[in-house]
């Protein structure tokens, strides 16, 4: 299209955005720069796009569940409450097309819930394929692979600061969701917009969701996961346990 | 174009997409419900974007076009003002949020190019020239059609005060 004189006509947001894209022709890109120098809105506009970018690359829904659902012919939303509706629509299409899609359960790990009620829900997609929303525990753990992409959902309540961390076989706690690493204020239920994806680390992993009355340090939490699962004054653990296993190899 | 390469739009491109459809709907769930229907119908068919276009130009448009038919969603329109902008007018008497409701409830009635028209000048304040690069025809044909919004909507009093709300800037 047309490069419009960026000098002095007004800027739109499509100019900046082509501009962050680098679609603008060398004289336009000159021309913004040089207004970005001396127009403070311009540059707080710019700043802010910028912002929405970063954001966007930390929370959005991955682009596999988007594959995922277009290969089942389904265009559900994915908005915050609509991530596991999404997950779980997919779930239904894959069994109906006879994905074996069954989380096997194997070994006898104890689910451990330190007290209240459950308030965690997992859901896992392999390879773009929603295998399992277990809404419901068992006595055994379900068998996760690395790279096996996992989404969390709360019930929050009335209110309530809340985030979902792990303790992987090695010991190691990880902050799962929100991506910002503390705690976040939530009501009713809550589904995190990020997911994670599993590292190689194998062995027998728990998910700990935490429901808090008030803003609790991330330290705090990881003390109380690593001193057997014991939620500190104020706050609920919800753990999901599973194990992780290599991604078996197929034999001949 | 490639599968790889819708991801690389969506990654890229994405928050374009996402942002551009909340100032539109003034909604951000269903701005996430745009972005992901426009990216299932990419990966679906990839020859969607010819490439005659630059990318961001490209989702400039589809964006556009997939905010504008939720819009004009009758159901979705009664929802969107159910649940947005009555609360809002209830809360706030004062006359932006009832133009807004006006506005977007007269885009979401007109016909897809004169709705395309209205959003692009005065919703993101678009030069005819710019418009007419996105839309691949002349800047006369844009004026033209810019006249016949004017003659059906009516609107035009409504309009920069939607811009004051932010809605250009969302």
């Amino acid at each position: 299209m047309p490069e419009k004189d960026l000098a002095s006509e007004p800027i739109s947001d499509l100019q900046l955005d082509r501009y962050l894209a680098g679609e603008l022709d060398e004289h336009a890109a000159a021309q913004l720069v040089a207004r970005l120098a001396v127009d403070t809105t311009l540059k707080a506009r710019l700043s802010e796009i910028e912002a929405a970018r970063r954001a966007f690359a930390l929370e959005a829904p991955s682009f596999a569940g988007i594959v995922a659902s277009a290969t089942k012919d389904e265009t559900p939303g994915f908005g915050l409450s609509g991530v596991f509706a999404w997950l779980r629509g997919l779930a239904a299409v894959a069994a109906a097309a006879g994905v074996v899609a069954v989380i096997s359960q194997t070994g006898a790990v104890e689910q451990n819930r330190t007290k209240g009620s459950r308030f965690l829900e997992v859901a896992l997609s392999r390879d773009g394929v929603v295998l399992s929303t277990p809404s419901t525990m068992s006595t055994t753990a379900p068998v996760f692979y690395p790279d096996d992409l996992v989404q969390f959902a709360v019930d929050a309540g009335d209110g309530a600061q809340v985030a979902v961390l792990s303790r992987d076989a090695e010991g190691t706690i990880s902050v799962y969701a929100p991506t910002s690493g503390a705690l976040e204020t939530a009501q009713g239920r809550h589904v995190f917009g990020n997911s994670t994806r599993l590292d190689d680390v194998v062995g027998d992993e728990v998910f700990v969701g935490v429901r808090c009355q008030s803003a609790v340090p991330t330290a705090v939490l990881k003390d109380g996961i690593r001193q057997g699962l014991a939620a500190p004054d104020g706050c609920e653990f919800d753990v999901f346990a599973v194990r992780k296993t290599a991604i078996p190899v197929p034999q001949p | 174009m490639s599968t790889v390469d819708v991801e690389t739009l969506y990654r890229d491109h994405g928050h374009i997409v996402l942002r551009r459809a909340t100032a539109i709907l003034g909604n951000v769930d269903d701005a996430r419900e745009v972005l992901q229907d426009l990216f299932v119908s990419l990966v679906q068919d990839p020859r969607r974007f010819r490439q005659e276009s630059s990318p961001v130009t490209f989702l400039y448009a589809a964006t556009t076009h997939r905010a504008l038919r939720r819009l004009r969603d009758r159901k979705n329109r009664g929802r969107l003002l159910d649940e947005k902008v009555k609360p809002e007018l209830a809360t706030n008497h004062s006359a932006s949020g009832e133009q807004l409701a006006i506005l977007r409830d007269v885009l979401g009635r007109l016909p897809e190019h004169l709705a395309v028209i209205a959003i692009y000048t005065y919703v993101d304040g678009l030069s005819q020239e710019e418009i007419a690069g996105i839309l691949g025809c002349s800047r006369r044909q844009v004026g033209k059609l810019l006249e016949k919004f004017h003659a059906r909507a009516d609107i035009v009093t409504h309009l920069n005060p939607l811009r004051s709300l932010g809605v250009a800037n969302a």
